[in-house]
């Protein structure tokens, strides 16, 4: 019966692809573990380095944002689910911790198993997460956020531009981005009014910079919410600056664009990732590994190639060229820049509302 | 005087320029994403640089792509033939009276008065609170049943209802054994109608993107993968996948529809 | 009713069993769990099931959770009546088409459906932006000389891109209605003096009446919920109360906020289902009037 045998056939081939598609079907002979971070740290190009010197293969949830990493580690059952993890570390300082001693999430460190440790740029040897003579997580990249824009349509050397306020003043008005994130575009704005500690704001300061959004909404294009929609805003020339990440940067430069990233003398907002290992990780020796590779220099250099991404390791730093450092931002300490740190601000409840009344307004 | 019998002859023009339209705009964005697919450019959009096969050639090199368009298809299978299964349970039963089929009604409906994010988050909570790992098979199929159940039901119930009780009745009459009138009369005939609902159910839960978003593990979806690419990495070979998709999914809707012409032209 | 006179396959309750057990377990189970939730406290470290109404409170204090619930519904109430309104005629069109043409058309129409939601809101922009498809074409034939900027970020690109995705859900439903329909008894009114706004409005329409009203249920339970789209295409201003409730999860860890926003808009739209559904009847709808 025709019917029949097409069906049939027809069913195996569905069926061979189910089966593909089926998991542990790979007869690795390396450990696998389970791994939540942003993509963009281990790039195709770079993450053999890591597997490679670990013999560890890492298999990355899909990464929704800093905050849904920390919920994953908070959620019942968190602690044991996964095997490495890293988050922006001052989003992640406290519920790491927990409220008092005893309470953490995060199994403590085995510093002998991490040398690389030991030899981090001096701006983050503070940032580890420590308590009580233990170390919870490391740092290992830090970035900045700016306004990266178009140099042919708004000229590099205005003080207008070295501000955060070019993103709000009605020159730009409709060439303009914001990204739609309540955290980063209210301290965006906040900064852009003169406040020196946009995290620390009160109710009233808050109230002022939601009104002040407000009346600047009409200056925005649009809001971006992914990468790939904010790189193709800047490349098709629908707006000529907004709220951008390095990677933006350099993948707009490598495309042949006239972009840069300004730093904004009202505060350049500044961040560092933490890697950590969750309390009952399946396989902490593994995840040691790893987090040791991740502060190595052959990891740092790769990733800083390739992303423009900085990272933690000071071996990295020293390797490159003075050049390289300098357009990187290595030295953004030498150039007395404004440097704001990203953190959780007073009441992230609030930020979202406000964010929220700005959006529907 | 010989009337028209349709009413609508003097509007048949504006109907067919109106469908015109219709497909005209309903396929715009589908053939810019076709053009766009072969765009020799890393950022997708116009202008077209050079015609190229190449994003073609990244999509069918690499195997996360591939394994997430299987992984697809597998869990697309199985959410199928579960909801599907499910659905002929609740269909044959809603053919009788009974007290509370009103009840089950609302019941069924449940997963679609449910807006897709809240959906997503409840199992999110629901699973998390049961420790249970996001998995393709345990998880993300649970999602995927339970947007897909309801829409099984509405196509599968009406096919059933309309199947001809005199059949039946004329085979108990000749004391037929009712296991046996199921197998042998009810089924063949609606099984063209279980085959056309188990495909809607599967290119449901292909597209699925929303709940599964919450509970998917390692194992991605294409919908997933899709999102994943585009969240912190340019995507350049994303329009090229879609095209494969849509021509796999062409394929499959074929196949369905050729079994529902096969019921209608048999007299379902 | 012929139904209740014959039991030939079985206990109905037996074979709606499995289903059942499905949907107690998986459907309704996970949504009662998340409205206990909506009443307990989230804070950084996690939530605590300390009982408290302040997430309910707080959504009544801040006026802004109600003007987002009804920006929503109304937002989903309008795109599905522009869904219908494009939807109807070409049902119908669909339904006077014979032989071949017939699938080809409705395959025709299910095809886009089968490309990811995520491609097609994402394909907008090099369609509607400055630089995009129309612009361009509007420009090189010299109708405009700057580019049109409104065609994308507003609130008419949302109804566009809802539309555009729930279409399908519209037409097939009343596809599925008008094709039920004798064509006799459109012969037999036209033989009476019938003219065709008559035999619409008199005949198709009421006909049709359980279709459309599936098909208007459908999208307006997927519009309200929608959520990348707003995002996407609404600009500056495209937010609806299924970014509040994501925000609460993916940007926060406020989970129990989260869960009575979620709650209130299941309550709402249950309510609202059930005030339509006395109206109507909302069991003949949901089985085209074959109960």
């Amino acid at each position: 019966m025709k019917r029949r045998a097409f069906l049939k056939h027809t069913g195996q081939a569905l069926g061979a692809a189910a089966f593909a598609g089926l998991p542990g079907l790979t007869l690795a002979q390396q450990k696998t573990i389970t791994a939540v971070f942003a993509g963009v740290i281990l790039p195709d190009k770079v993450r053999p380095i890591v597997e490679n010197a670990t013999n560890v293969k890492l298999n990355n949830l899909p990464y929704v944002s800093p905050t849904d990493t920390v919920a994953k580690l908070t959620a019942p059952g968190g602690t044991s689910r996964y095997d490495f993890m890293v988050s922006v570390t001052n989003f992640m300082r406290g519920p790491l911790l927990g409220e008092r001693e005893g309470q953490e999430l995060a199994m403590a460190l085995d510093m002998s198993k991490i040398p690389n440790a030991a030899k981090l740029l001096p701006l983050f040897r503070d940032e580890t997460i420590r308590r009580a003579g233990k170390t919870y997580a490391v740092p290992i990249f830090w970035g900045y956020d700016s306004v990266v824009y178009d140099r042919k349509k708004i000229p590099e050397d205005a003080a207008l531009t070295q501000s955060w306020k070019v993103l709000f003043d009605d020159k730009y008005a409709g060439r303009v981005a914001l990204r739609d994130d309540a955290h980063q575009s209210i301290a965006v704005a906040s900064m852009a009014m003169g406040h020196k500690k946009p995290f620390e704001m009160d109710t009233k300061d808050l109230a002022e910079v939601t009104k002040f959004l407000i009346a600047k909404k009409k200056n925005f294009r649009t809001l971006w919410t992914q990468f790939g929609e904010a790189v193709n805003l800047m490349s098709s020339g629908e707006v000529d600056a907004m709220y951008g990440w390095i990677v933006m940067r350099a993948v707009l430069q490598r495309r042949g664009l006239d972009v840069t990233n300004n730093w904004p003398t009202d505060g350049l907002l500044f961040w560092n990732q933490a890697a950590f290992i969750p309390k009952n990780a399946p396989n902490p020796n593994e995840a040691h590994a790893v987090l040791n590779a991740m502060c190595g220099v052959d990891y740092g250099l790769a990733l800083t190639r390739e992303t423009e991404y900085l990272v933690t390791s000071a071996g990295t730093a020293a390797a490159l060229s003075a050049n390289e450092r300098r357009k990187l931002g290595y030295d953004i300490l030498e150039r007395k820049l404004n440097l704001v740190p990203l953190a959780w601000p007073r009441s992230m409840d609030a930020w979202i509302e406000a964010w929220g009344k700005v959006k529907a307004a | 005087m010989a009337r028209p019998r349709d009413p609508f002859r003097a509007w048949k023009l504006a109907l067919w320029v109106y469908a015109g339209t219709f497909f005209f705009v309903l396929y715009a964005p589908l053939v810019t994403i076709a053009v766009l697919s072969f765009n020799d450019s890393e950022i997708t959009g116009f202008p077209i640089v050079s015609f190229s096969l190449r994003w073609y050639r990244v999509v069918f090199a690499n195997p996360t792509l591939l394994s997430a368009f299987g992984h697809s298809v597998a869990v697309g299978l199985a959410a199928a033939l579960l909801s599907t299964a499910l659905a002929l349970g609740l269909s044959l039963a809603f053919r009788h009276d009974f007290r509370g089929k009103g009840l089950l009604l609302n019941l069924v409906l449940v997963p679609v008065v449910i807006p897709g994010i809240i959906g997503g988050i409840v199992l999110l909570i629901f699973f998390g609170y049961a420790e249970l790992r996001s998995a393709l098979m345990t998880t993300v199929l649970v999602a995927h049943v339970n947007w897909v159940l309801p829409f099984a039901f509405l196509t599968l119930y009406p096919r059933v209802h309309r199947f001809d009780h005199t059949l039946e009745e004329a085979a108990m009459d000749l004391g037929a054994h009712p296991r046996q009138i199921f197998l042998h009369i009810v089924l063949p005939v609606i099984r063209p109608g279980i085959i056309a609902t188990a495909l809607f159910a599967f290119s449901l839960s292909f597209d699925e993107f929303i709940r599964t978003v919450f509970v998917v593990g390692e194992e991605r979806t294409v919908p997933i993968q899709f999102w994943t690419m585009i969240v912190d990495r340019l995507a350049p070979e994303l329009p090229a996948m879609a095209v494969v998709i849509i021509v796999v999914s062409m394929a499959a809707a074929l196949l369905g529809f050729t079994y529902q012409r096969r019921a209608d032209a048999a007299g379902t | 009713m012929s139904g209740s006179a014959v039991k030939p396959i079985g206990w109905p309750w037996l074979l709606a069993a499995p289903a059942v057990l499905w949907l107690v377990v998986f459907g309704l189970a996970p949504l009662v769990f998340m409205v206990a939730m909506s009443f307990w406290k989230s804070t950084i470290f996690g939530t605590r099931p300390d009982f408290q109404f302040g997430n309910y409170v707080r959504q009544v204090a801040e006026p802004l959770y109600g003007t987002l619930l009804l920006k929503s519904l109304r937002i989903a109430a309008v795109s599905t009546l522009i869904a219908l309104l494009v939807s109807y005629p070409l049902a119908y069109f669909l339904t006077r088409l014979r032989g071949v043409w017939k699938s080809v058309f409705i395959i025709g129409l299910f095809m886009p459906f089968w490309t990811s939601y995520v491609v097609r809101t994402f394909v907008w922009l090099p369609i509607l932006g400055r630089t995009g498809a129309i612009n361009a074409a509007l420009l090189s034939l010299g109708v405009i000389d700057q580019p049109i900027d409104w065609l994308i970020y507003n609130e008419g690109t949302v109804y566009l891109g809802l539309v555009y995705v729930y279409t399908l859900f519209m037409v097939l439903p009343i596809y599925l209605s008008l094709d039920r329909i004798d064509p006799r008894l459109v012969e037999a009114a036209v033989d009476l003096g019938a003219r065709p706004w008559s035999v619409l409005w008199r005949i198709l329409l009421p006909l049709s009446w359980p279709g459309v009203l599936s098909g208007c249920i459908m999208v307006f339970l997927l519009g309200v919920g929608a959520y990348v789209t707003p995002r996407l295409l609404g600009g500056p201003s495209g937010i609806m109360y299924g970014n509040m409730i994501a925000d609460q999860f993916l940007n926060n860890s406020n989970w129990a906020f989260g869960a009575a926003l979620g709650s209130t808009l299941v309550l709402v739209v249950v309510f609202l289902l059930l005030t339509t559904g006395r109206w109507i009847g909302i069991r003949q709808v949901f089985t085209g009037g074959r109960f």
